[in-house]
This record gives structure tokens, C-alpha cells and sequence, in this order.
């Protein structure tokens, strides 16, 4: 059955009469329905007509409706056109052409309306054409511009809306313009339609705007074309009289079947193949090219800005077209390519090609929604020409062509990637060349767009309109990812970029393009790179020694209680140079110093550099094998060491040993030597890839600048104190050594490990007043947090690096340290330490900039054709200028791999690749994101991850290793191996441990049957599982209180499971910020200040808890009555009473806050251990008490404490011990009331002993209902208690109730003196409890301190803290 | 898609793809073969692959500190 569509154009329209056309023209029009009656003649819902023709959306079609159903009020796919029409036009004639239009167009009559089976779009035979007509007639045109004047579009204009249309302020083509601009932002009602809109602006005597505004999903670019070229013919026709020629248009019902068709075809399948396979071989994943560096989705709007290639720009394209056999669009392509690839930092770009979609004859006559949108994937490689890259384009985009019918949607939903802005393809280039040239009885007329569609990253349209203007280039960006001035940077670079080929050679290599422009070459090359500096020729030690002539008594440094002055440090070092020198050491020979720090290490560099050598510092820590590694390789003279056995002596070297050596002998004065500022003055290792370190040279010219541009930005004064504390083997020390001898000020030496202990380094810095210091940015954060960093207000300089430096840690510096100034410092040591700077803004918002370049240097961004990138494009940072190391020791090749020829320098000279990837900002700044191999700084330090994986492979037992850092948790990292093989891993973190440096050896290794491998066979870092730590578990279980909760901190702070009193912290994942962390845990639970230092000795919770307090009672006397909690100390000793559980542990913690001469005793309830009948009064527990009490201690006077019953026992035995004559000058209640508060209420039940138990514990009684709950409880929560055992715990249930029992049944005396009370003041449910109850059980003052919390909170970190502090006053003001 | 490989980073094996340059101290340089020779510096072997290079660069006994 054929349905033949009915085409009636009815009355339509404000203007003019109807118009038949009655000619249906040719089989177009029918549809062959013999499948499934998909177009049928059903009524149109809604407002249609009862002739609406019903039929799906073509693919196409639907894939513009999903989209716009992602947003349904967005108007971005609204695309229009204006044509500006130069001529008499007459606007009813105008009108009836359109409406001719429209009745052939079955697009234009087009609704969409949701159904549950689909979209569906219902097909009008009549639409009223929405037409505006803005006609003032014969009026006084007031616009200023020339009627033959056709350049009212500015070159180059920036142009923030939709439109380039300048005309001023006013006039009425401002005034077109803005009914356009707001016409176009209106969305579309898809389901109430019409899609389309016109308007006709007479802005002129003879000059005409026509607005069309068609809805994307169903009219593309080139249906706008032959829309054009339709409507002008009818018009112009019709003004002649004429019959129109007839029409041609092909009919919607048509594109559905052929697209119905073409999705049913072998056609279909074979594209479909085509593309997966496409999409293999595009590696891991297919990524879109993003030039803003992240996608979005599409906005509701976007920015254009417009421009015009010079005049002839087209003609040339066109003789490189020719010169490649391909066409100038193919060359656009290629330079958009090549522009993407290297402002992503790519060598592979997948750029969007729009294409037509239309195969065929007849698809080329249905004004329609059929474009596509195809991936456009190119290789680029910096050898390859760009005669070469455009055959590349010529060759894709013909496959690509071959399959375009497959749609941009079934690509991406194959692959996985429909979600929102999983894109596939980069920029859109879209090179429109439709011919325009168009005349509406006789008035030619010019189009210009004016949107082309939702732009979901940026769209390059170019028009050629064979009008004679030349090229227009439209650059669409979506705002989300670009402002005005990174789009108008992308357009010019692009145009430059454009200019530049036009004018290149066929065999010009890629590499010879840069895609900055000249400006910005000229920016990042040279202005921000002008840091010429003359500087006169000093080496390091040589203004130490002047300084030392012009200051001699000034303090040169302190080291302890030790201090030098300048004179004596001098001759101390002329001394040993002088010796040194006798062993050959001098300039160009190479001097080991392995000495801890101290002032002979001070005094050993001098030494050495005061002889003309240069230094190579050797970590006494190092692992020996490592060390003779270094020693055999680097082969000094000699090594300076402390003592004997300081290093290995399997080298060979002379050792000059300190101790004992006598150099007093030598002359005192400086001693002379041929030294040059080309010679070396040091030589530092660091972490090679291939698994040896490599020494790094640095000539004292390199040193020399570095010095002199630091005192000259930061201006040390002789008042500066300046902190010695980076191990010297980092070359971060190399300043702090020497840059304050230089200029008279003092340094300030830390002792040995003393980096690692924020604690330590605050007082450090508070004692000794110092000025300036250093941080690697991770124990910046630390000692932030951690230490008392309000106390080091004398700082005033602070340098941060070696790491990227967190916005966080500046704003945390500047609310810690107001009066600091926080600079952050950037270079390796292949460049004299640091090569750039930046002055750190606390709340400046962004990634801290690692700054510009020092005196003598410059810094350049280049793309991997080594060319430079502008500002904002990310590239390798290499180093040129006076601070290059001179190269790696006896390592020729990794010399020139990574030390290579300067092509934008002085000729000859060099730079160095530093790995790093990095880029300008605008202000001449660089920023550091992150690196391009393998290499790490962690905590500061830099690590080849090959170094590692090389001396794990070496091990017995591996096959494969690979290592990582990785950051499970926020701001921790670590550092884990891998390994494949029979291997244990823990014995193999054990062998590394003589091998490696500590700070490389992983903090776990783990084990994998085989490493994760990606599809194309490499190794996934990314699948690369966490590690767990798990302790050795139930080796044995804690013993005492301080074990056990040692061993639940260890478990807290690690996050590691099963953890045992034996196990080490730092084989449980432990690093040496979770030490600090963990010290911190410790001084809160037990009052205690536990040095990192003591960790490292001590690495066990059962070390820990031996080493906390050794005068703490054994493990057997935990349960007895008298319970010395702290037995040591000069003054009256304190006796706190259990509380209703029996047992005083409770106190350790204030025992341990009142200080080592405080000596503090339990007293604990009998009958836990053995077996003895529970006291029956009050009386007598506390009579007994007594007898205890004064077996310990005779004589008075006495002090008491009790919290909760065992403050009222406390008062018992206060008044006992006066009854027999004895003074007690101290009583103090914590949260304790008397009997008659209590006598009211019930009987305490088993119940209540639990929860009195479980309250002795500091806890909240929840759901525990037996005592099993209970000690269950206790455990989970890592409480002492809950080693009590059984039997204990058994005593406990019946002492609890006895005690509450014996409580009810008192009869309190009085007792002589003050009560000292501490009251829990949150509210709680026993609201009658009143302190002033003891009123009349005491004669003196009752002096209250309300705490913040709950009863058992009491005795819990930061109220005891405060407890303490009162208990200490009063017992000073005792003592005194 | 991974970042490529690097100027001075191995290519294909087997391709001429780097020099080995030198300046007027004697010092050397790997150099890509596709990129402009710098001035103050020439070429002295290549377009060699990049082992070959290495090997040249290693028999040179001024091209590093010693």
C-alpha cells in the first residue's frame, strides 16, 4: 500500500492570500509502508491537524533529541542565519516565497512529541508561517554605515555574543541584531513546534536582514543551503512574474526509510566493524583531544569569536593542496591537528569532522538533519613533514567518508562511553564551503552565521562564501572551558600557525613549526627569561673568608650549648684544609665527609672547600654496600669521618679520622689555592633509574650565583639565625651551610635526627631564636599541625621545597605564622638547588606557582618538538644558565641525554631536561604538574622507582618488581613494592634494608601471582592493589595497661589489623609522619612526651610501654591494694581511691600529667585478686585504707584523691587519718557526692556493676547486659580493662553493688579543712547531685572547678589536663 | 594514548633517529635527528639510532666529569 501525503498549504501567514502549489511533484513523495506501517495516517496529538503524518526520528535526528533532552530548556541548538540582502525587496512577495518554502520543506513542519514508545515527530501538512516583518517603510534610515561600505565586520574584533554586527548603539541594525540575539536564546517547545522562525529587518533604504532560525534536529548546514537557494529562487521568480521552476526537494518520509534502510544493511554492519576496529587500534582507551585540558557538557550558550585571514591565506592553502593532491579544507585539518597536538602535549590527536552524512543523489536534495559528527584520528610525530601529515588527512577522512553514515552516537554507545562527557573527539573543524551566491532579483545577498549548534568544546567553523571577502574563521568555544582570552589565544596562535605553512616548503619537518606566536615567543623565550646578572667571580668559600677577616668575633655557629665565632670556626677549618691538603685534596680532587651532624661536620665541609676541593657528603645511615659503591665510584682522596668505622673500608679510601686528630700544628690562616670558578665544589648522589645512584657535579660558579641572588632577594643581616637541619647529602643544606657565613650571620646547628621531630625542631627554634629555615613542604604541613608552631614567632624567613608545595599548607603557614614570610623554592640538584622562586600569598587562590628564574638562568617550556609553548600550554621544563651542574661523574651518556645543546641560548650552550612537566602562567611565572617517567619526591626526597625496582629484582626468589608511591589516604604517601615469584615479602623488605637508603625502602612489599597488564600488554600501575598491614596478631597478648594501649594506638594510627605488643611500627606501614602522629596519640592518652627519637629506638608497643615509665608497676602488681602508679619523686605523695569497680587505674594518666616528682598511688579494693570477704562498711574498707596508706607512708601529711565512690572513701580515710592525730592537707573530689544523695534511690543491680565497669573504663554503658558484653566492649575498645580476666571481672560485679550498698548505709563525720571539687557539669540524668551536700561534712571552703563533660569523661585527655593543672597549683602552694 | 616518547627518548628500533652533537668545550649532546642543529654546536654522528648514538658518546672521554 502507498500513502500518498497530501500538501496543502492553506491559509498561512499575515500577508498575502493562499497559494496552492499543487504539484506534488514525483515519487518522492510516496512511501512504501510494507514492513511495519511505521507512517501511517493516524491524527496528530495535540494541536496538530487531523492530517499529521506520524513517523519516527531518523538517528540522526534522535541523537539531537536525546541531547536536547539532556537539557530540555537549553536553547543551544537553535542555529540560525542572517542574510543581509542589498536591494529592493518586497516583504509580501518575500512572504509568499517563504510559505512556498515551507510547503515543500517537510522538515520545517515538524513537531516532536515524546511517546512511551519513542519520540515520534508529527508532520504537518500546513504550518502558519512565522514570519516577522520589521518594515518602517520610507523612513530616515539613521544608520552610519556606507551602503557600499561591506567591511562593518571588523578584522579580528573580539566578539563576546553570537553576532559580529557592528553598527554602533543604535540604529536599526543594532536593533535587528538584538531581536535576533534575544529570538535565539529562546528554547524551542519541540512538542508545540514550529521549529522555525523568520524575520525580515529593513535596515535600510535598500538593505534588507533575513533572520532564519531552524531547530538542529531537523535542519542541518547544508539544508540551510539549499533552503537559501530555493527561497531566492521562488522570489526572484515571482518578482519577475514567473513560474518558479519546480520543485525538487526530496521528503521526510523518504530520509526515514533510507536511514531505515541504511540501518538494516550489510552497509550498516560493515561500518559498524569499521569503527570497533578503529577503536581498537587506538590503543588503551580513545581519548578526545582536550585543549582546555578537561571536558564539560555542552552549555546553553557560547562564545564565538570571529576572525579574517589575510587576504590570500585561501589562494596559498590552495597551492599546498595542490602540492599534496588534496584540498584546502584537508590542509585546515592538518593545521588544526598539528595546533591540538602540541597544546595538549600529544603525538596522537582525535579531532571532530563534521560531515554531511549524505551518500548519494537523492540525500543530497532533502533539506534535512543528516549530518554527522565522525572521529578524525591523526599521528603526528615531530619527523614526519607536514606535506606528510596532510596526505595522512587525505587518507583518513576518505576512509572516514566511506562510513559516515554510521552515526557519532553508535560509536560512542559501542564503546562504553555515553555518559556525559565521555567525548570522543577534541575541536570540531568544520570547513563549510556552500556556495552562497545567491541574488534575490537582482540584490545580492551575504550570509552570515550565526549559531551552528551546541558547541561541547570548541569548533573551528570556517566559511568560504565565494562573495569575495576571503575566508571567515569562526572560533565557537564552549564558556565552561575557555574565557574570552584563551579562545581569542587559541584563534590567533591558529591563524599564525595557518601563516605559517602557507608560507612553508613542502619538506618543512613538523618540528620546525611552533605553535606560539611571535609575541608570545618573544615572552617566554626572552622577557620572562631576562635575568642577566654580572656578578664578580667569587667561589663558595671566598666571601666566608672575607667575612671571617671583617667579623672575627662574631657567633659563626651554636650546637648545643657550643658555640664558635667566625675567627675560630676559620682557623679550626684552616687547620684541617691544610692536612686535607697533604693528602692531595685540592681543586679538582674529590674529599668524603661522613660526619653526623655536629660542629666538626661544619667545620669538615669548610675544610674541604677552604682546600680547593670540592665535598662529597656521605650519610653516615647509608647502608654500606651503597657507600662503597659511592666511594669506589667517585674516588676521593680521602674521606672525613668522625670516628673510626664510620665507612666501609673496602674502597680503599684514606680515612682522616676526628677524633684524635691533631692538626694543631698547621698554620691558622686561610690557605691558598688555585681554585676556579669552574672547578667543582661539590658532588651530590642521587637515586639513579637503573638502579645506581649517579653523582651530580656542581662548579663553584654554578653555587656562587645561586648564594649571591639568595642574599640579594631575602638579605640576610648579621642577626639572622639561620637553622642547619637538612642531612647534608640533600643540597637544600648547601645554603643553609654556607649562605650564612657569607653574610655574618649565625647558624644554628640541629643535632642528628633532629629533621625528623617537629617537637624538637619548634623548641629548637623558639631557644635559639632562629630567623630563617628550610621545610620539604610534607613536614611543613606536620609541623604545622603537630608542633607548637605559635612559638616560633621569631622566624621570619621560611623556605619551602622539594615537593609541590599544597595551597593548603601557605594558608595554614599563614594563620600559624603571621609574622613569616613562606618562600617556595623549585630545582634540581643538576642546577645548583634551586633555580626558581615565589613568594607565597596566604589565600591567594590556585596552585602555587614555583616561580620565575634566578640570576643567570632561564627557564623554558618546550613541546615535544622542542619548541617553546605559550603561556598556559603545558610542556618539559629544561634549564639553561650560569647554575648547570657540569654533569654526571663518569657517566658520559646519561650526560648527554640529560644535559643537552640550548638552541635558544648563547651559542653552545646547554640545558637540562629536567623530567618535570610544567607551564608559564601569563605573569612569567611557571607551575609545576607533575612529572613525564618514573621519578618521585617523597617527603622530599627523590627517588628513581627503577632504583627500586632494580635491587628488588636482584633479590633471590623474584622474577618481576615494579614499585609505586601510592596515597591511600589524603595527604599520606607511601612507598610499596610489588613482586611476582616465590619470594616472602616480608624478608625481602628485610633485605633491602642493607641495600638501600632508608627513605627508598618500600613500607610494604607485596606479592601478586602476576602484575596487571592493560590491553596493550603493559603494566597498569593504576590496577595495582593497596596493601594491608596486618600485624603478627596473637602472638601473644599486651600485658599491663600501657602495653595494651600502646598496641591500640599502634592499630589506630597504622589502620592495620591484628596488631601485637611485638609488632614494629615501621613494618606495620609505619612512616615518619605517622610517627609524629603517633607521638602526639601518645602525649594525649598518657600525658607523656614521647620523642620520635624513641620510636625509632623503640619501634614495639612493648618496647614503647617499657621505655614510657620505668618506675610503672609490673604486671603482677597491677591488681594489688596499694597500686604505685608513680613511686618516684621528692614531695608528698598523692593516694587516689578506686572508684566503685574496685580498681585505680583510672589515674595513671593524671599521675603521669602531674610531673615525675609527684609520686601518686592507687588504692584499689581487696578481694581482686583473692578471695577475702568483702569489707561490710564503709568504715571499715576505709579504716583499712588507713593501715595500707601508712604502711607506705607514716606520717602526714597526707593528700587524697577519689573520683565517684572513691571520692567518698577518700573523704572516709581524710577523716580516719585526723581522728588518729595526722594533718591531710590536700582532699579532692572528682565528681563525688555523699551518702545521703544517694540513700533514696534503688539498690544497685548487677546492671549497674556493669555499667559501673564499663563507666571505670570511660564508657557509656550501651547494650552490654553480662560480663562477657562488658569485656567484649573493653577489648573493641583497646581498654587496659579488658585484660582483667575472668575471675577479676567476676570480683568486680560483686564489688560494685557492695560498695553501692555500703554507700547508702554511711554516716558521714567531718573533716577539718577545704574540699578541692571538680564537678562533670554537662547535664545528665542525675540533675539532684550537689556539691554543696558536703556542706555539712566539712568545715572549710569547698573550691569548685566545673569541667565540660560527662562523669565518666572525667579522667579522660583534655580535662585531666586540666585537673592537673589545678591539682599542681595546690600542691605548690603546699610545698611552698 | 599515552604522552610519546620524548625528544631524547629511544625510537623504533633500528631507525635513524638521533645525532650526537658537540660544542667548542668538547662537550656532547644527544640531539633528535628532525630538529635544527642549535648554534654553537654541529653534528658529529648520526642520524644514527639512538644506541648507536650512546656508544659514541660513551668512547668520547670528554663528555663528562671525571
Amino acid at each position: 500500500m502507498s500513502v500518498l501525503l497530501t500538501e496543502n498549504t492553506g491559509d498561512a501567514g499575515d500577508a498575502g492570500g493562499t497559494e496552492s502549489s499543487g504539484d506534488l511533484g514525483a515519487a518522492g513523495n510516496t512511501v512504501d509502508t510494507g514492513n511495519t506501517g511505521r507512517a501511517d495516517r493516524r491524527p496528530g496529538s495535540g494541536s496538530g491537524s487531523d492530517t499529521d503524518t506520524v513517523l519516527p526520528l531518523t538517528a540522526a535526528q534522535s541523537g539531537m533529541w536525546f541531547a536536547q533532552a539532556l537539557d530540555p530548556l537549553s536553547p543551544a541548538q537553535n542555529t540560525a542565519e542572517c542574510l543581509r540582502i542589498e536591494g529592493p525587496l518586497d516583504p509580501d512577495l518575500f512572504a509568499t516565497a517563504l510559505r512556498r518554502v515551507t510547503a515543500e520543506t517537510d522538515a520545517l513542519r515538524v513537531r516532536v512529541v515524546d511517546t512511551p514508545g519513542g519520540p515520534r515527530q508529527h508532520l504537518a501538512a500546513t504550518v502558519e508561517l512565522p514570519l516577522t516583518v520589521h518594515d518602517p517603510g520610507d523612513a530616515d534610515y539613521t544608520d552610519h554605515t556606507d551602503v557600499t561600505d561591506v567591511t562593518d565586520d571588523t578584522d579580528d574584533t573580539d566578539d563576546p555574543d553570537h553576532t559580529d554586527n557592528t553598527d554602533g548603539a543604535d540604529g536599526a541594525e543594532a536593533r535587528a541584531d538584538a531581536w535576533m540575539r534575544a529570538d535565539l536564546a529562546e528554547p524551542c517547545d519541540l512538542a508545540k513546534g514550529p521549529l522555525f522562525r523568520h524575520a525580515l529587518f529593513r535596515v535600510g533604504q535598500d538593505r534588507w536582514l533575513w533572520y532564519q532560525r531552524i531547530h538542529h534536529l531537523v535542519m542541518d548546514g547544508y539544508g540551510y543551503s539549499l533552503l537559501v537557494r530555493r527561497t531566492a529562487e521562488i522570489y526572484t521568480a515571482l518578482v519577475r512574474g514567473e513560474e518558479p521552476p519546480p520543485r525538487t526537494f526530496g521528503s521526510l518520509a523518504d530520509l526515514v526509510a533510507q536511514d531505515d534502510a541504511y540501518r538494516s544493511s550489510a552497509a550498516f554492519e560493515a561500518d559498524r566493524a569499521h569503527w570497533a576496529h578503529w577503536a581498537a587500534e587506538c590503543g588503551d582507551r580513545p581519548e578526545a583531544s582536550r585543549l582546555a585540558g578537561r571536558g564539560a557538557l555542552p552549555a546553553r550558550t557560547f562564545r564565538r569569536r570571529t576572525a579574517y585571514p589575510e587576504p590570500g591565506t585561501k589562494e596559498r592553502l590552495r597551492a599546498v593542496a595542490d602540492r599534496t593532491r588534496s584540498t584546502w579544507p584537508d590542509v585546515l585539518i592538518a593545521a588544526q591537528a598539528l595546533y591540538t597536538a602540541r597544546a595538549t602535549d600529544r603525538s596522537e590527536v582525535v579531532l571532530g569532522l563534521p560531515l554531511m552524512g549524505r551518500m548519494g543523489s537523492a540525500a543530497l536534495r532533502v533539506p534535512g538533519m543528516v549530518m554527522n559528527v565522525l572521529p578524525l584520528r591523526l599521528d603526528l610525530s615531530p619527523a614526519a613533514t607536514f606535506d606528510e601529515l596532510v596526505r595522512q588527512v587525505v587518507l583518513r577522512v576518505r576512509e572516514l567518508r566511506r562510513h559516515q553514515r554510521y552515526r557519532y552516537e553508535d560509536i560512542r554507545r559501542d564503546l562504553g562511553l555515553l555518559g556525559e562527557s565521555r567525548g570522543l573527539v577534541g575541536p570540531l573543524v568544520n570547513v563549510m564551503p556552500f556556495d552562497y551566491g545567491v541574488d534575490f532579483a537582482g540584490a545580492p545577498a551575504r550570509a552570515r552565521n550565526l549559531s551552528a549548534g551546541p558547541v561541547e568544546d570548541l569548533t573551528v567553523n570556517v566559511y568560504d562564501r565565494a562573495d569575495g571577502r576571503g575566508l571567515h574563521v569562526d572560533h565557537d568555544g564552549n564558556p565552561a572551558l575557555y574565557d574570552d582570552a584563551e579562545l581569542a589565544a587559541h584563534q590567533e596562535r591558529f591563524l599564525h600557525l595557518l601563516h605559517r605553512i602557507a608560507g612553508s616548503g613542502a619538506d618543512a619537518p613538523l618540528s620546525s613549526y611552533t605553535i606560539a606566536t611571535p609575541a608570545e615567543h618573544e615572552l617566554v623565550v626572552d622577557e620572562f627569561n631576562r635575568t642577566g646578572r654580572a656578578l664578580p667571580p667569587t667561589t663558595l668559600v671566598g666571601p666566608i673568608e672575607s667575612r671571617a677577616a671583617l667579623t672575627p668575633e662574631a657567633t659563626a655557629l651554636v650546637y648545643g650549648d657550643t658555640s664558635l665565632t667566625y675567627a675560630g670556626l676559620n682557623e679550626r677549618a684552616n687547620r684541617l684544609a691544610r692536612h686535607l691538603r697533604t693528602l692531595g685534596a685540592g681543586p679538582g680532587a674529590v674529599v668524603a665527609v661522613s660526619v653526623p651532624r655536629s660542629v666538626e661536620l661544619v667545620v669538615s665541609l669548610l675544610a674541604v672547600v677552604k682546600a680547593g676541593a670540592a665535598y662529597l657528603p656521605l650519610d653516615p645511615d647509608y647502608p654500606a654496600g651503597r657507600l662503597t659503591y659511592m666511594l669506589q665510584d667517585a674516588a676521593p682522596v680521602c674521606a672525613v669521618v668522625d670516628r673510626a668505622g664510620r665507612l666501609p673500608a673496602d674502597a680503599g679510601t684514606p680515612l682522616v679520622v676526628l677524633d684524635g686528630l691533631d692538626v694543631s700544628g698547621y698554620p691558622r690562616i686561610d690557605p691558598a689555592r688555585p681554585l676556579t670558578r669552574d672547578h667543582p665544589a661539590y658532588l651530590i648522589y642521587t637515586s639513579g633509574s637503573t638502579g645506581r645512584p649517579k653523582g651530580v657535579v656542581v662548579p663553584h660558579a654554578a653555587i656562587d650565583n645561586r648564594l649571591r641572588w639568595m642574599q640579594d632577594t631575602y638579605r640576610l643581616t648579621a642577626g639572622d639565625r639561620v637553622l642547619q637541619k637538612t642531612p647534608s647529602s640533600f643540597d637544600v643544606s648547601v645554603w643553609e651551610f654556607f649562605w650564612p657565613l657569607r653574610v655574618g650571620a649565625t647558624l644554628v646547628v640541629a643535632e642528628p635526627g633532629g629533621h625528623k621531630d617537629p617537637g624538637y625542631l619548634a623548641r629548637l627554634i623558639h631557644e635559639q631564636a632562629v630567623t630563617v629555615c628550610h621545610f620539604v613542604p610534607s613536614m611543613l604541613q606536620v609541623f604545622l599541625s603537630e608542633a607548637d608552631a605559635g612559638s616560633c614567632g621569631s622566624l621570619r624567613l621560611v623556605f619551602a621545597s622539594g615537593e609541590a608545595l599544597p595551597r593548603e599548607t601557605v594558608n595554614a603557614f599563614g594563620s600559624a605564622l603571621p609574622g613569616a614570610r613562606l618562600h617556595n623554592l623549585y630545582g634540581p640538584t643538576e642546577a645548583a638547588v634551586d633555580v626558581t622562586y615565589h613568594a607565597c600569598v596566604p589565600g591567594a587562590p590556585g596552585p602555587v606557582p614555583i616561580g620565575g628564574p634566578v640570576w643567570n638562568t632561564r627557564l623554558y617550556v618546550l613541546d615535544a618538538a622542542l619548541q617553546p609553548c605559550p603561556p598556559g600550554v603545558a610542556g618539559e621544563l629544561y634549564l639553561a644558565g650560569r647554575q648547570l651542574a657540569d654533569g654526571y661523574l663518569n657517566r658520559p651518556e646519561l650526560t648527554a641525554c640529560r644535559f643537552v645543546a640550548d638552541p635558544f641560548g648563547p651559542p653552545g650552550g646547554r640545558m637540562y631536561r629536567t623530567g618535570d612537566l610544567a607551564r608559564w602562567t601569563g605573569r612569567g611565572e611557571v607551575e609545576y604538574l607533575g612529572r613525564t617517567d618514573h621519578q618521585v619526591k617523597l617527603r622530599g626526597q627523590r627517588i628513581e622507582l627503577g632504583e627500586i625496582e632494580t635491587a628488588l629484582a636482584a633479590l633471590d626468589g623474584v622474577d618481576g618488581a615494579c614499585a609505586v608511591v601510592r596515597e591511600d589516604r589524603p595527604g599520606e604517601q607511601r612507598l610499596v613494592g610489588y613482586v611476582t615469584g616465590r619470594a616472602d615479602p616480608a624478608a625481602l623488605r628485610a633485605a633491602l634494608a642493607p641495600v638501600l637508603p632508608e627513605h627508598m625502602v618500600p613500607s610494604a612489599v607485596v606479592a601478586l601471582d602476576a602484575f596487571p597488564l592493560g590491553p596493550s600488554g603493559k603494566l597498569e600501575r593504576r590496577e595495582l592493589p593497596a596493601p594491608v598491614f596486618t600485624g603478627g596478631g596473637g602472638a601473644r597478648r599486651p600485658s599491663g595497661p600501657r602495653e595494651e594501649a600502646l598496641t591500640r594506638l599502634f592499630a589506630q594510627v597504622l589502620e592495620a589489623e591484628r596488631v601485637g605488643p611485638d609488632d614494629a611500627f615501621f613494618d606495620l606501614g609505619g612512616t615518619s609522619l605517622l610517627a609524629v602522629r603517633l607521638v602526639a596519640r601518645v602525649r594525649e592518652e598518657f600525658g607523656t612526651e614521647l620523642t620520635i627519637g624513641s620510636l625509632f629506638e623503640a619501634p614495639t608497643p612493648a618496647a614503647l610501654a617499657a621505655r614510657l615509665d620505668s618506675t610503672g608497676p609490673a604486671a603482677s602488681d597491677a591488681l594489688g591494694v596499694v597500686l604505685p602508679l608513680r613511686a618516684g619523686g621528692e614531695r608528698p605523695a598523692l593516694f587516689a581511691i578506686h572508684p566503685a569497680g574496685g580498681i585505680a587505674w583510672c589515674y595513671a594518666g593524671l599521675a603521669a600529667r602531674l610531673g615525675r616528682d609527684q609520686p601518686v598511688y592507687g588504692v584499689q579494693a581487696r578481694g581482686l585478686t583473692g578471695d577475702e570477704a568483702l569489707p561490710r562498711t564503709l568504715h571499715e574498707e576505709a579504716a583499712d585504707y588507713v593501715r595500707q596508706i601508712r604502711a607506705v607512708r607514716p606520717h602526714g601529711p597526707y593528700r587524697l584523691l577519689g573520683w565517684s565512690v572513691g571520692g567518698v572513701l577518700a573523704h572516709t580515710v581524710a577523716v580516719l587519718l585526723q581522728e588518729a592525730g595526722e594533718k591531710v592537707e590536700l582532699l579532692a573530689l572528682l565528681d563525688a557526692f555523699p551518702a545521703e544523695q544517694w540513700r533514696e534511690r534503688p539498690a544497685p543491680e548487677e546492671g549497674d556493676a556493669l555499667t559501673a565497669v564499663l563507666r571505670m573504663a570511660g564508657f557509656d554503658r550501651t547494650d552490654e547486659n553480662t560480663p562477657d558484653d562488658v569485656v567484649a566492649t573493653l577489648r573493641r575498645a583497646g581498654s587496659p580493662l579488658a585484660g582483667l580476666g575472668d575471675r577479676t571481672l567476676a570480683r568486680i560485679v560483686d564489688i560494685v553493688p557492695n560498695h553501692a550498698r555500703m554507700m547508702r548505709e554511711h554516716r558521714h563525720r567531718r573533716y577539718e579543712g577545704d574540699l578541692l571539687f571538680f564537678t562533670a557539669a554537662a547535664p545528665r540524668a542525675e540533675d539532684w547531685l550537689d556539691r554543696e551536700s558536703w556542706r555539712p561534712h566539712v568545715s572549710g571552703r569547698i573550691v569548685n572547678l566545673d569541667l565540660d563533660c560527662t562523669h565518666p569523661q572525667l579522667l579522660r585527655g583534655p580535662h585531666l589536663d586540666d585537673i592537673a593543672a589545678v591539682l599542681t597549683a595546690r600542691t605548690r602552694e603546699l610545698d611552698a | 594514548m599515552t604522552r610519546q616518547p620524548g625528544p631524547f627518548d629511544p625510537g623504533p628500533e633500528g631507525l635513524d633517529t638521533h645525532l650526537v652533537l658537540e660544542n667548542d668545550r668538547g662537550r656532547l649532546s644527544l640531539w633528535p635527528a628532525w630538529g635544527a642543529v642549535p648554534a654553537g654546536w654541529r653534528a658529529v654522528f648520526g642520524p644514527a639510532p639512538h644506541p648507536a648514538c650512546l656508544r659514541r658518546v660513551a668512547r668520547d672521554g670528554r663528555s663528562a666529569p671525571r
